[in-house]
């Protein structure tokens, strides 16, 4: 499709405010802060796998892991829902009329944001999947709760998860386009990733009862992809922003503006 | 105080009695987590003998002992007339092997053990990563996992950087 | 940035935006530039994301290791599994931005995730030596596919001719990593590939030589030619995967809304 513009616009009006702007200092700070994040839980992991968590029966993996483990497994569903009924009870409840400007600059936020979840998530999903691999393919497993489980699976599925919801909420509840509707691309994105907690448990009783091997395309390890494939309805999510945001930011007649922001000539 | 000063004195006493005790053959790849069944009923390992156990980087330690495979296998345990391969257990590639024998023949490859059957092991390994590692002679069984014998504890000295493994392709020679 | 509006849907009659968000044409553009910016490194991120996933669990072990990497499964296998996402993430991005793009992006987001990867968890955290873990380059045949989209502007002509090339080209890409692995190597007086005496070599506890998925087959039939047989048969299921993909990509990418949640 060709760019639409309108040409039968004067010049802007002086007194009107920037237009919003995305928050790139900001999201550029968040963006180093969370790949700083991940650079420390993979400083952690090399540090004490081989030296405290090769065997799961000594004291020392239970000070070094599963403290990390118990933390994480409480404090992560804890924030996260007290995030989400925090987000929940802040709502604008007459979201219908917030300014078209106001709303372009939420889009940006909320773009920040994805940015920053994305970063994190192929940081996730390469890295630390990987690190599994490497990690279960070269020692011999003996518990569900291995090193490098803690962080894939007890750190990135509770943490995406609370991250999810609390984005679902701010989505319809912030942003005029998606409230008192749902939408399905976002919401089918989000049971996807539901699902890895019940895969995560069937993934370790498999382990536990039948599955000796560490071969990692087995099929007990299908269903994970599955879930991860979930993903590809972000895609749709984003285009439903876009249409939106095409929306808000078509410039259509002068008059128009003009009267909405309350100037004459 | 005096009470919890004795506790104290016993615990460490304790500790260092069965530091003591297990110090020749150590467990710590939680072997220990392993069923009762696949410990006690499968391979017997015997005469294991991992030495040197002090080296530099390059040096070869050698791991030979002897193991018999239990006639009483038992049923909910895949067969290691299957698929078998001798190996070693170590945290990742600290020392790369050499050589492995069986009853004195090579054995690179996967293999067959029969049940109530005795075999003799010997396996060579470089040393490449300097550090303290935990070293176990193990038999992977398909479908059953890895079953690991007793262990030893191997410094290795040096520096990484000094490891050479060289090989010659026929065509070029 | 242009982006075709669904036209007719009742509910957003009521949602007209509050005023106008831009009030010139060099805003509009801005605002228009700033979605641009956005939205492509965001989705190859993304999907770049869910692709080293999925081919992790799926073909990964082929991936890890060299001496997985045979002439007939690799070749057959992997292609299939890197296709998956590509062909998804093209829908969106030719059908609403007319972009033939998407196949590449991901390729190179992939390649970057798994080079660092293999980098940190497999030469540093499990000190394997780089050259045994190499990841596969497909980042040609990615560009390939998107040529071809480009030129015939028809996702069933892109299938049919992008993913045969993608399958069939995918093997010979690299060739350049694989092959020193094929040198042939004495241990005793049994002949190894190189990458077969890395295996033994270089020692993986839970990584047995008998979880190798390789050559299963006689292999004598064809001699030197199984892997581009493997190749080609690789391509024809390639045609149908980017088929099957691109229709899911058009269910993933399509903006529905529910108008109820109870």
């Amino acid at each position: 499709m060709s760019t639409v513009v309108n040409h039968n616009v004067a010049v802007a009006p002086e007194n009107v405010g920037e237009a919003p702007r995305p928050p790139w200092v900001l999201a550029f700070t968040v963006t180093v802060i969370a790949i700083a994040f991940v650079a420390l839980v993979k400083w952690y992991q090399h540090t004490f796998s081989w030296s405290v968590g090769l065997d799961s029966f000594s004291d020392d993996f239970q000070i070094y892991w599963m403290r990390i483990f118990y933390a994480q497994i409480i404090l992560l569903p804890v924030l996260g829902t007290i995030g989400a009924v925090w987000l929940w009870l802040t709502r604008d409840r007459d979201i219908m009329n917030l300014p078209a400007r106001d709303e372009l600059g939420r889009f940006y936020a909320m773009f920040s944001i994805l940015v920053v979840a994305a970063v994190v998530l192929i940081s996730a999903l390469g890295l630390l999947t990987e690190a599994d691999a490497a990690w279960h393919q070269v020692v011999i497993r003996d518990t569900d709760f291995t090193p490098t489980h803690i962080f894939l699976f007890y750190l990135g599925v509770p943490a995406g998860l609370a991250g999810l919801a609390m984005a679902w909420i701010w989505v319809h509840t912030r942003l005029p386009y998606f409230a008192n509707r749902v939408s399905m691309p976002l919401s089918l994105a989000i049971i996807g990733f539901m699902c890895a907690g019940p895969v995560v448990a069937f993934n370790e009783w498999a382990h536990t009862f039948f599955y000796a091997e560490e071969l990692f395309g087995a099929p007990v390890h299908w269903f994970f992809v599955l879930a991860g494939f979930f993903l590809v309805f972000l895609i749709g999510f984003v285009i439903q922003c876009l249409q939106r945001m095409y929306e808000l930011s078509r410039v259509y007649s002068l008059e128009e503006v003009e009267k909405e922001m309350g100037l004459s000539r | 105080m005096e009470r919890e000063n004795h506790r104290l004195v016993r615990q460490v006493l304790l500790v260092v009695l069965m530091w003591a005790l297990f110090m020749p053959v150590v467990f710590a790849h939680g072997e220990i987590a392993q069923m009762a069944g696949i410990r006690m009923r499968t391979v017997h390992w015997f005469d294991t003998k991992i030495e040197p156990t002090q080296v530099k980087v390059n040096d070869i330690v050698t791991v030979r002992g002897k193991f018999m495979v239990s006639g009483h296998w038992p049923d909910y345990v895949a067969k290691p007339e299957e698929w078998v391969f001798l190996n070693i257990g170590v945290p990742g590639p600290v020392f790369v092997r050499m050589d492995a024998t069986v009853n004195g023949m090579p054995q690179y490859q996967s293999t067959a053990f029969k049940r109530g059957e005795f075999y003799e092991y010997e396996v060579k390994m470089k040393a490449r990563v300097p550090g303290e590692w935990h070293v176990h002679p193990l038999i992977n069984v398909w479908e059953a996992g890895p079953i690991s014998g007793p262990a030893r504890f191997v410094q290795i000295t040096g520096s990484k950087d000094d490891f050479v493994n060289t090989a010659t392709s026929p065509r070029l020679e | 940035m242009a982006i075709q509006i669904e036209a007719g849907n009742k509910a957003d009659v009521d949602r007209t935006p509050r005023g106008n968000a831009v009030i010139s044409v060099k805003e509009q553009m801005q605002a228009w530039r700033n979605a641009d910016l956005f939205f492509f490194p965001l989705i190859s991120v993304l999907i770049g994301g869910a692709a080293v996933f999925l081919c992790a669990l799926t073909v990964g072990d082929w991936s890890y290791w060299m001496d997985w990497r045979d002439r007939r499964w690799w070749p057959l296998v992997t292609p299939l599994l890197l296709l998956a996402l590509p062909a998804v993430a093209t829908y969106a991005f030719w059908r609403y931005f007319k972009l033939p793009v998407a196949a590449t992006g991901l390729a190179l987001g992939f390649w970057l995730s798994q080079i660092v990867s293999r980098y940190v968890n497999f030469h540093v955290f499990t000190a394997f030596p780089m050259n045994w873990v190499m990841p596969e380059v497909w980042i040609g045949a990615a560009v390939v596919l998107d040529a071809v989209l480009l030129i015939t502007r028809s996702f069933a002509l892109t299938g049919l001719v992008g993913g045969m090339l993608f399958g069939l080209l995918f093997s010979a890409m690299n060739w350049p990593v694989v092959a020193p692995m094929h040198m042939p190597v004495l241990l005793g007086d049994t002949v190894m590939t190189l990458a077969d005496y890395m295996g033994f070599q270089y020692i993986r506890t839970a990584m047995p030589e008998y979880v190798r998925i390789i050559e299963a087959g006689t292999l004598r039939t064809f001699g030197t030619h199984v892997a581009p047989v493997s190749a080609f048969v690789s391509g024809f299921f390639a045609i149908l995967v980017y088929y099957v993909f691109v229709w899911i990509g058009s269910k993933g990418s399509r903006p529905s809304w529910l108008g109820k949640l109870v």
